[in-house]
């Protein structure tokens, strides 16, 4: 058996060693924001077509203020102040992973309030509203159309055309052709 | 044998032991939010219907089109030289691509531009397939319907439009004859170009004589 000439010798190094691995666990670097759903589950969303809001279904709660939607506008401040949905708060693009904005979306979720996220297309606020949905926000919605057809919805006594025009998805005529 | 060994050995179990509770590392490659958030917010990553066309009038060996529509939409009408991934059989059920479409869609030096009827399904292709560490990918701007409405029904401009829209629309027409072979163009063309024609008097030939 091998025998340390000095005892002391080997309860540095035991000290050492410790130190070294607590250390190492304080200062692990821990990400500030990580993915809390995969790839697969947010597939089943898109499909589930669960986080999608129509253009009347959001006049109808931004008309009687609708205190379990919130709607947050993506777009400049300055796109936001020629023209937005009633009550809706702006966050632009930029500020979206920002450590307020986060704690804003934080405080609605807990609250059980719906964020609906929209920009002028749908297209734009598609990758916001994946992201913050894999970052484990799951009552988040987007707008179907975007803006641009939030402004152009029938009023009320006017009727609903069957395939509207907001289901960007759908086929336009020249192609069923 | 001396204590302190003991010491060593119980310190290097429990050790060993905590390390089995550390949370499960995930192997599935993909990339941090903030570079997704920040690839998102960059606008070379759309491609519009004028530019797909010219690549495919090019036959640039790099471009790469992928329909995301389902498949009895691709099988109606697509793009030429397409090839259909659907959103649906996109993603593994374990939350990763499927290995099958991995091989098309990570090509070195290849620029994989998806459409679908919209630029919506394409763009969410598009966020699923970056956070997984795909490089080169393009969404096509508008999808398909504005490819019928730019390539395949371009519009004339104005009299007062710039040349540029001039220039434009006169590449729109001859990609609009390369891809439907120019049926819809000529249809609208003869009406326009119309040339009344005058028929000539004959010359009588003057009879009789003095």
């Amino acid at each position: 058996m091998f025998h340390a000439k000095n005892p002391r010798r080997l309860t540095f190094a035991l000290i050492a060693f410790v130190l070294i691995i607590i250390v190492g666990l304080i200062t692990m670097s821990k990400p500030v924001h990580i993915y809390k759903s995969n790839s697969a589950e947010i597939l089943k969303s898109i499909l589930l077509k669960e986080g999608e809001l129509t253009p009347e279904k959001a006049m109808l709660y931004a008309k009687e203020n609708n205190p379990l939607f919130v709607f947050v506008d993506i777009r400049d401040p300055y796109e936001y102040v020629k023209g937005h949905v009633p009550n809706a708060i702006n966050i632009s693009l930029t500020e979206l992973l920002s450590d307020e904005t986060l704690k804003t979306f934080d405080k609605y979720t807990r609250d059980k309030v719906t964020i609906v996220i929209y920009a002028n297309t749908q297209t734009e606020a598609n990758g916001p509203w994946m992201l913050l949905k894999q970052l484990g926000y799951s009552d988040i919605k987007v707008l179907l159309g975007g803006y641009e057809y939030y402004s152009k919805v029938p009023k009320e006594n006017e009727k609903v055309p069957e395939n509207p025009e907001y289901y960007v998805e759908s086929q336009s005529m020249i192609l069923q052709k | 044998m001396n204590k302190t060994y003991y010491f060593l050995i119980i310190l290097i179990l429990t050790l060993g032991i905590g390390a089995l509770f550390f949370p499960e590392k995930s192997y599935i490659k993909e990339i941090s939010p903030e570079l997704l958030f920040y690839k998102m917010n960059n606008p070379s990553r759309f491609v519009t219907t004028d530019q797909v066309a010219k690549l495919i009038i090019e036959s640039d060996p790099t471009l790469f089109l992928i329909d995301t529509r389902s498949s009895d939409q691709y099988g109606s009408f697509s793009l030429p030289g397409a090839m259909n991934i659907p959103l649906d059989e996109l993603v593994d059920s374990i939350g990763i691509i499927c290995p099958k479409w991995i091989d098309y869609l990570d090509i070195e030096g290849m620029k994989v531009i998806f459409f679908s009827n919209s630029d919506v399904i394409a763009d969410q292709v598009w966020v699923i397939c970056t956070r997984h560490e795909l490089d080169n990918l393009y969404v096509m701007r508008g999808g398909l319907n504005t490819w019928a409405e730019t390539i395949l029904m371009p519009q004339k401009p104005s009299e007062y439009s710039p040349d540029e829209e001039f220039a434009l629309y006169d590449f729109r027409r001859g990609a609009c004859q390369y891809f439907v072979g120019g049926s819809i163009s000529i249809k609208s063309d003869v009406v326009a170009d119309q040339v009344p024609r005058v028929r000539r008097k004959k010359k009588t030939v003057v009879a009789g004589g003095c």
